[in-house]
């Protein structure tokens, strides 16, 4: 259960979002093709994976998505709003990798009456290699739960 | 570096878009839940029946990372639609460079998807390139969006890809 519950106010662009680590084990992989449905081969066989050219099968894009996705909320708690998330693919993310998501904050503003943060963010393998850079947009909802004179 | 201008074959499918196409479940809380063991993600909107409630949904909504999935074909059997519905329609005639590459995905997400929900999407071809000479190899970028709804006819968000089909240099 998350606990956390960020607020707007307590924002700082510059701010880390703390990275979540996860390693992609063979039963990750297999979990993988079955969440996300993407059974394309390059993602679970190994021979096709090097035939491709590859190190090892490459996890499906969207797994990346859930574990960037994971990052925010798990930093902003559950009421926190994804409404943008942008992957730039710079590297393949294999079989056998750890894998670390986090970034910081890269602007603060308000937008059509939402308090919006713009963040950084990247997932970076155990040896230094960064395999996505992504940029991101989250509402995050200003705290004492009413809502601010003149936010709009 | 550009290694020529795009043929006319190719530019006529700029600006494109294909028939919609509805993914085979409705929104359900046991994917919802698969997606998460495979990110341990523990948001309770996503999985927690009471939190959710209790929350601003009123019950709990798909991760919205999750989008495209709702919309991803069945393994079996085959899907029964005409062939070439769908993006399909957007096969672009790249006998020459047949292997593809995500370079880019920004998902945009507007609305709440829940349990009960029918996601259906359609692509429209925003650009491609000339063939140019990549770390790969020789290849096209091509840019699609994917644009989602929901069975009220709500764009619920969009996807836009972007693709490198490519050869192997010789």
């Amino acid at each position: 259960m998350i606990s956390r519950e960020l607020h707007w106010e307590d924002v700082v662009e510059g701010d880390e979002i703390p990275a979540v680590s996860l390693e992609i084990t063979r039963n990750r992989i297999v979990m993988i093709v079955s969440a996300t449905r993407d059974i394309f081969p390059l993602h679970h066989d190994e021979d096709f994976a090097r035939a491709a050219g590859y190190r090892a099968p490459a996890v499906a894009t969207a797994f990346l998505q859930g574990m960037l996705g994971r990052c925010l909320t798990d930093w902003t708690g559950p009421a926190g709003k994804i409404r943008r998330l942008s992957l730039n693919l710079k590297a393949p993310t294999c079989a056998g990798d750890t894998v670390s998501a986090g970034g910081r904050v890269s602007r603060k503003y308000t937008e059509n009456g939402e308090h919006k943060v713009d963040c950084e963010l990247a997932v970076v393998t155990q040896d230094g290699t960064t395999t996505v850079a992504a940029e991101a947009t989250v509402v995050v909802p200003p705290g004492g739960g009413t809502r601010q004179a003149g936010s709009d | 570096m550009t290694t020529g201008e795009l043929s006319p074959e190719l530019r006529q499918y700029i600006g494109r878009v294909s028939d919609f196409v509805e993914g085979p479940d409705e929104v359900n809380a046991a994917m919802v839940r698969h997606w998460c063991e495979m990110a341990e993600d523990a948001n309770p909107v996503y999985t927690d029946e009471e939190y959710a409630a209790a929350s601003e949904y009123g019950g709990i909504i798909s991760p919205p990372t999750m989008l495209s999935t709702w919309v991803y074909p069945r393994w079996w059997p085959p899907a029964e639609m005409p062939p070439g519905a769908g993006p399909a329609q957007l096969d672009l005639p790249l006998g020459d460079a047949p292997i593809p590459a995500v370079i880019g995905w920004t998902d945009e997400y507007f609305l709440p998807v829940r349990p009960g929900d029918r996601i259906r999407y359609n692509t429209r071809l925003d650009d491609i390139s000339p063939l140019k000479r990549t770390r790969l190899g020789a290849g096209h970028f091509i840019t699609t969006t994917n644009s989602y709804y929901n069975q009220r006819d709500e764009l619920v968000g969009t996807t836009r890809y972007v693709l490198l089909r490519y050869r192997l240099d010789d």
